[in-house]
């Protein structure tokens, strides 16, 4: 790639960093594995850099980039291997010295429920959710019918609502 | 119990405030990562294939002159064994903290062969280490997950952590400044020389911190680039893009290296540099050879191995060191005067070197690691 390219690149890639690692944490449960997400949706996103950089919504696109590799690596044995062997409370952020309320164990709570949703129902709800996609977009991204949006839209929102009230977990986490 | 609509609105304001812990991509890896990918992509579909024949073009510092070669014949296929040299081993000692066997690294030897930088890694706990004369020592650096990365004659030691880069110098540490704009941890040394000039990266960008200029970081010509190593005379190497070499004097001016070749290794007057190759029929991997150049002179000759190898590191005397099958059972060799000398092991022959191996200036002194820990060789 030309010098000026990579420069082109470089710029939005710090750009929107910090936009993808929020949508990758909320996908992944875990910062480091958000981290990884991220990285490797940046090192695509280089090899298809000359053409992308014309795309009218790149920032819709790289965004779907992200949530498939986010998929696609959650199909890999190693990837359930490690996620599973990773008790919740170590997945939790670090809040050292951070003020100790309700409202912060709720946002806790959530992100440890999210993690045992399964993985496309948990993109759907982040990509509805986190992102405010319409039920449409949220179909391309995922490649699937908008009925498939609506339908995982209604189960992830009642996972939630069973793992935050505490409920027995129903159903695989995968 | 709220009913479904509400509860969406409740779970969308509680997702949206949820604090995100700070990221730690970076965006330069990211970069080369692209850049290895793009390369291999570029390879398979062919549009750098050239039948049987590469032209190499190298800019000497003072001069722009060109030469065309072909591939080595044979470069990569085994013909004859070749004889175990005369090379003495010895095991060098690591640090065993953990009360487990933690991984051993070998990443620099300085170019008298006193001083050997490393690191010992468990976990997600890494230490940095200089070996003194065979002798061990654990640098308490002042991040996580340290690791020294290159030494200079003088036992000055660059290296870095999750904190970012520093210098180790007569006991005491001293941070290294990321560029402007960026945050510390992006600080990342590469290499030092015998003045205390280090190279390396802030992020994204190729950076030298001067010797002269103590706490100063400035970037090189250009900016954006990945630097691989500064000779004792001030000369950088790196490239910028897809191998797109550069080589930077020590004024401070960048100079362009047509593509296919990439500088990789800096000492003394010599450069090794990477050779992009068309094989007829691989197309799986990435084709390569290397070039050992001298750049006041100008002289060039290929490298060359029985077996597939890749240079890791070169001496002030043109003396190279290798891994030899990089991809499986790889072992450490020394090419010298064309002499391919394999360096004999410790107890694991299985063990397979993850850093090095690092050659001292006069091609006699040798470390690197494997799976059974660091070893010394005196050739």
């Amino acid at each position: 790639m030309r010098a000026e390219l990579e420069n082109e690149y470089v710029q939005y890639a710090r750009a929107c960093t910090a936009r993808l690692h929020r949508i990758a944490y909320m996908l992944c449960g875990d910062a480091h594995r958000a981290d990884d997400v991220v990285q490797e949706t940046l090192a695509s996103m280089y090899v298809r850099w000359p053409a992308l950089r014309s795309v009218d919504s790149i920032d819709a696109y790289v965004r779907t980039m992200l949530v498939r590799s986010f998929l696609r690596e959650r199909r890999r044995p190693w990837s359930r291997v490690r996620l599973d062997g990773v008790p919740p409370e170590t997945a939790r952020p670090d809040r050292s010295g951070a003020p100790v309320g309700d409202a912060v164990e709720d946002r806790d709570r959530l992100v440890r429920a999210l993690a045992r949703v399964p993985a496309r129902q948990r993109a759907v709800l982040v990509l509805r959710f986190l992102c405010d996609m319409s039920v449409e977009d949220v179909a391309t991204t995922l490649r699937c019918s908008a009925g498939t949006v609506k339908s995982q839209t209604s189960h992830g929102l009642a996972a939630m609502r069973r793992l935050m009230d505490g409920a027995p977990q129903v159903g695989s986490t995968r | 119990m709220t009913n479904h609509g509400e509860y969406a609105n409740e779970f969308r304001d509680t997702l949206q405030a949820v604090p995100v812990p700070p990221s730690r991509v970076d965006i330069g890896e990211a970069l080369r990562a692209g850049r290895r990918r793009e390369r291999v992509h570029r390879l398979r579909n062919g549009s750098l294939a050239v039948a049987g024949a590469v032209a190499v073009a190298v800019v000497s510092v003072a001069v722009v002159t060109t030469f065309r070669t072909t591939a080595p014949p044979g470069a990569t296929h085994p013909t004859t064994a070749w004889p175990v040299g005369p090379c003495m081993v010895r095991a060098l000692p690591a640090p065993s903290w953990t009360g487990q066997p933690p991984i051993v690294g070998v990443t620099d030897i300085d170019p008298s062969g006193r001083y050997v930088t490393g690191y010992s890694a468990y976990g997600m706990t890494g230490r940095a280490l200089l070996w003194v004369d065979g002798r061990v020592r654990v640098l308490d650096a002042p991040g996580e997950l340290d690791r020294a990365v290159a030494v200079n004659s003088a036992g000055t030691v660059v290296g870095y952590g999750t904190g970012g880069g520093w210098v180790y110098d007569g006991g005491r540490f001293t941070k290294l400044p990321a560029l402007p704009g960026y945050p510390p941890a992006a600080a990342r040394p590469v290499a030092i020389n015998s003045r205390g000039d280090i190279v390396g990266q802030s992020g994204e960008m190729g950076v030298i911190w001067p010797a002269h200029m103590p706490g100063e970081v400035r970037a090189v010509e250009g900016g954006l680039a990945t630097i691989t190593g500064i000779s004792d005379h001030g000369v950088i190497v790196g490239h910028v893009g897809d191998n797109e070499g550069r080589l930077w004097t020590p004024d401070g001016t960048q100079h362009f290296q047509p593509p296919g070749f990439e500088s990789r290794l800096i000492a003394g007057e010599w450069v090794v540099g990477e050779v992009g190759i068309a094989r007829g029929g691989r197309t799986n991997r990435e084709p390569h050879a290397y070039v050992l150049w001298n750049w006041t002179t100008d002289a060039r000759k290929w490298l060359r191995a029985p077996v597939d190898f890749v240079p890791t590191d070169v001496g002030e005397s043109g003396a190279v060191v290798v891994r030899l099958s990089p991809e499986q059972a790889t072992r450490p060799a020394l090419l010298r005067d064309g002499e391919v000398i394999e360096l004999p092991r410790l107890a694991d022959p299985r063990g397979q070197p993850a850093e090095g191996p690092v050659v001292s200036g006069d091609g006699r002194t040798i470390a690197a690691d494997g799976r059974t820990g660091a070893e010394l060789w005196r050739c």
